[in-house]
């Protein structure tokens, strides 16, 4: 019967079946997660996570968004998207979200509601009024733009502080030296698609500078029609290994060649007529600027450069159709020195390409946010908004730098929304300490960034897949942009958008009479705001913004002494005792603002990075020999503000006597991915004032590396 | 003796090969009658479908036939199960009078509540399926993976794999095998193993 059974079996189809269910059943353990089958629909947005306003698509399964893409018909990215954009959906989900209102009692964050949130901050805020200290309110914000900064900075007007602290971006320091320099304020907008001869002055392209996927897709159209790329940089970056031409130079000197290149383009016929066409007063601003640049000899000795290769430089330049020279841009676009600057605009002066098919066009910021004025009996207290804590063109390093120098904090509340300072701004160390001193932190942020662990209070905002953002995008556009992001996920946890926490909290102090802030939601306002344009705004996204003609009137008043001081980025430090020259690298897959980087992206991140937790730094070969060292070394990197340990990564593409250390590692927050791994190139930092910006500029440090 | 033995043993033998051919037979005969009857009687769960859905009447009257309901989107994907504002878009009102479309229209388009179809053909999610590739560019038919489920009158019962959670139909002849057979005899090129196509990151994504 066995022997039948056995057989009868083998001619069903019971045993075959059966092994094949065990093993997709074995695939299929109750436990794994499989999400949910559903309707799938797509949405449009931008992506708010740079300054780069790409377009992007959102897939989503009922309600549950799954995927973000780049947006196949946008104008600017046409379908690309970097690997932050990308990871959209982390970002959202991640349980690094502040998921609730937080207070911190006793050293520990607990939730609590919403009205409990915002009555505590107002009855911090009627205390300060009581001692008739309204300037003892500041807000650091991410960016000047947008409702939700107007917002924040009108509440501070209305409550009688002028310490409204947002992070500038290069575009705000653009406009001051350029309306300083002559009469009008504008922005280089490159028109890098038109350009036939690049020279980027250390802009590192294809790691993300502009708009970041725009600037890609332009540097594979140079590829594509012969245009010429010449990358003039200290290290080999991936820019430079991909350009035509790399010209290496001395660190921080980039301002110096572009100077002798002006000098010599200025003395070419061709050069001469240039000038001669430039606005009288532009010309003799510009004139100002290239007199006291180096000689080519002069430059040779400063910059490292071949005296005849600058000559070469210069010569191809002004022999090209269309030139264009192109300017560094800090970390998330802050601004550089502002001598390397306008040495990079006259540059392209004296190149005769300024408002040319394929040069430097100038664009005028155009204001769209048209509330009427704060009138002084709207303000709440006896004060009217004075001068500013950070300065005239307000730093946040300039604010730390003020709060560290008093014995007691000058401010006794500090908003902060959009920005991480205590992992972001050089020193970092020295800003935690000083964020300490302040009584009362309140964080707008929407992740546990190290900002948000330092605050006393937090009222998350909503993801930038779960809000309506405006986001005016220049980004060195010729054709700038008004960009609308809409929300593309349900919100998922207990979050505010941060205009509705300010909205509360003014009519909680000053009733409904806060004439200032008429407007009952966040949502509102913002459709008022832009109102003849929300409905194109919400259908297509993005809309073009008019570009006002710009009129020169020669009102220059800057002072042209600060040129003589060649190392001005670079902060003090002795030369015997920190022989090294630390530079740092940005990357795509390496993210530095206030959202961190993300799960997926630290996959990406090359082991001569990251290795494990070891943060790796690139030395070239013959530095190392003379220190001692080989590569896989520990070592520790020590500067004039703080020390680190490091692992060395041998590196022909790296100058001698440098050092080369990657931005967006080191955080003490964001959870298992990123907490605790590689150094904070910050922390090493000093900040450097700008003479004429005000802004810090500090990328390189003088520093000294010791075996462990 | 011996010889006598033999032959009276050799006289028992056809009794005890019968009975071994009787349980051999009944061994035989009941695991074919488990493996193809009991087996996948208990292997698969039936489950009525929560309307009865008339495929021939709805191709011969709607306007453009199979496509007025199952259509490409702008963007390429494939309306393979429409949602319930297709079903609006005619329905509005009971006009037949039948179970199903009184049902229809009282307890889904009524209430905006999407119909919760049990998906003969749903693939697992593992497995990234594109039917702009297969429809628009290699032009097959819909039958070439459903059948002549186009032609039915009547929606049969969801028969569901108790082990592996897959519908019948899907392992029947949507499965892993069925596409690599396909892109085999229709001489794909590429360099997946298994359908001789790409990369595992076609299908899987
Ligand atoms: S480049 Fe910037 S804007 Fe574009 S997808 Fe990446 S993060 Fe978003």
């Amino acid at each position: 019967m066995g022997l039948g059974a056995s057989a009868g079996l083998t001619l069903t189809p019971l045993p075959w079946k059966l092994l094949d269910d065990i093993s997709i059943w074995t695939q299929n353990w109750p436990w794994v997660p499989v999400p949910k089958a559903g309707v799938v629909s797509i949405h449009d947005s931008i992506c708010t996570l740079c300054p780069g306003g790409c377009g992007i698509t959102a897939r989503r399964i009922d309600e549950r968004l799954v995927f973000v893409a780049g947006q196949e018909n946008h104008p600017l990215n046409a379908g690309g998207i970097c690997p932050l954009g990308l990871s959209g959906p982390q970002l959202l989900y991640t349980p690094n979200r502040v998921m609730s209102p937080m207070m911190k009692v006793d050293g520990a964050f607990q939730p609590i509601s919403w009205n409990a949130a915002i009555s505590t901050l107002v009855s911090h805020l009627k205390e300060l009024k009581q001692q008739q200290l309204p300037q003892g309110l500041a807000c650091l914000a991410g960016s000047g733009q947008g409702t939700v900064s107007a917002l924040l900075q009108r509440f501070l007007t209305a409550f009688g502080s002028p310490n409204f602290i947002p992070s500038a971006s290069i575009d705000d320091a653009w406009e001051l030296l350029t309306g300083q320099l002559t009469g009008s304020r504008f922005i280089p907008g490159y028109d890098l698609e038109r350009a036939d001869t690049i020279l980027s002055f250390g802009c590192d392209l294809t790691e993300g500078w502009g708009s970041p996927i725009r600037t890609m897709r332009a540097c594979s159209g140079w590829k594509e029609n012969g245009a010429k790329l010449v990358q003039i940089q200290s290290r080999l970056s991936d820019t430079a290994a991909t350009a035509d031409r790399w010209i290496a130079i001395n660190p921080g000197t980039e301002a110096d060649l572009a100077l002798a290149i002006c000098r010599t383009v200025a003395e070419t016929a061709r050069g001469q007529s240039h000038i001669s066409a430039i606005d009288s007063g532009f010309r003799h601003q510009l004139q100002a600027i290239i007199k006291p640049g180096p000689s080519l000899e002069q430059a040779e000795g400063i910059t490292g450069v071949d005296a005849q290769v600058i000559q070469q430089l210069a010569d191809d330049f002004v022999g090209s159709k269309r030139p264009l020279a192109l300017c560094r841009e800090g970390a998330d676009r802050s601004p550089v020195a502002s001598r390397e600057m306008l040495a990079v605009l006259a540059l392209n002066a004296v190149a005769g390409n300024i408002d040319r098919p394929g040069g430097l066009h100038r664009i005028k910021r155009v204001p769209y946010i048209n509330w009427p004025e704060i009138r002084r009996d709207d303000v709440a207290g006896s004060g009217w908004p004075g001068e500013n804590l950070a300065g005239p063109l307000p730093s946040p390093d300039a604010f730390f730098k003020t709060i560290a120098e008093e014995p007691d904090s000058p401010v006794g509340i500090l908003l902060v929304s959009d920005c991480n300072p205590c992992y972001d701004l050089a020193a970092s160390d020295r800003i935690k300490r000083g964020i300490g001193k302040i009584p009362l932190v309140v964080s707008f942020s929407e992740y546990w960034n190290e900002t948000a662990l330092a605050a006393n209070l937090i009222l998350p905002n909503h993801s930038y897949l779960e809000r309506y953002q405006d986001f005016p995008v220049y980004a060195g556009l010729t054709e700038p942009r008004l960009g609308l992001s809409r929300p593309v996920s349900k919100q998922l946890f207990d979050t505010r958008y941060t205009g509705d926490a300010i909205l509360e909290t003014a009519r909680q102090l000053w009733g409904t009479a806060g004439r200032a802030f008429p407007w009952k939601t966040y949502e509102e306002c913002l459709k008022e705001t832009l109102s003849d344009q929300w409905d194109d705004l919400k259908g297509r996204g993005w809309i073009n913004l008019p570009r006002p003609p710009i009129t020169s009137d020669n009102a220059a008043t800057i002072s042209y002494s600060v040129f003589s001081n060649a190392d001005i980025e670079t902060s003090a430090g002795e030369v015997h005792k920190y022989p090294l020259m630390i530079l740092t690298r940005s990357s795509m897959r390496l993210n530095n603002s206030a959202v961190g980087t993300s799960p997926f992206m630290m996959k990406s991140v090359s082991d001569t990075v990251l290795k494990g937790k070891k943060g790796v730094v690139d030395v070239n070969p013959q530095t190392a020999e003379k220190l001692n060292m080989t590569e896989g070394d520990m070592a520790r990197l020590i500067t004039p503000e703080a020390e680190a340990a490091v692992m060395i990564h041998l590196d022909d593409g790296t100058m001698p006597d440098t050092v080369v250390i990657s931005q967006g590692l080191g955080h003490a927050a964001f959870g298992e991915y990123l907490d605790g791994r590689g150094v904070n190139a910050s922390r090493l930092l000093q900040p450097v004032l700008d003479p004429l910006t005000g802004q810090n500029i500090s990328r390189t440090v003088r520093a000294r590396l010791m075996p462990v | 003796m011996s010889r006598n033995t033999r032959n009276s043993s050799d006289q028992q033998l056809p009794g005890s090969v019968r009975l071994h051919a009787l349980a051999f037979m009944l061994g035989f005969g009941c695991l074919l009658l488990i493996g193809w009857v009991a087996f996948p009687a208990l292997l698969y769960k039936n489950t009525p479908q929560p309307l009865s859905f008339n495929h021939r009447l709805h191709t011969k009257i709607a306007d453009d036939g199979c496509n007025s309901c199952h259509f490409f989107r702008k963007d390429g994907r494939f309306s393979g199960i429409p949602g319930i504002e297709t079903c609006r878009a005619c329905h509005t009102k009971v006009e037949t009078g039948g179970d199903s479309e009184t049902q229809l229209i009282r307890d889904y388009i009524a209430k905006t509540v999407e119909i919760p179809w049990q998906v003969y053909a749903r693939q697992p999610d593992s497995v990234f399926f594109s039917h702009a590739a297969h429809v628009r560019s290699a032009e097959l038919g819909c039958e070439t993976c459903h059948g002549d489920i186009g032609q039915s009158a009547v929606s049969r019962h969801y028969e569901e794999n108790v082990m592996t959670g897959y519908s019948r139909d899907m392992e029947e002849s949507m499965k892993m095998d069925d596409c690599a057979n396909c892109h085999e005899e229709t001489k794909q090129d590429g360099a997946s193993a298994q359908t001789d196509r790409d990369g595992c990151f076609i299908c899987h994504k």
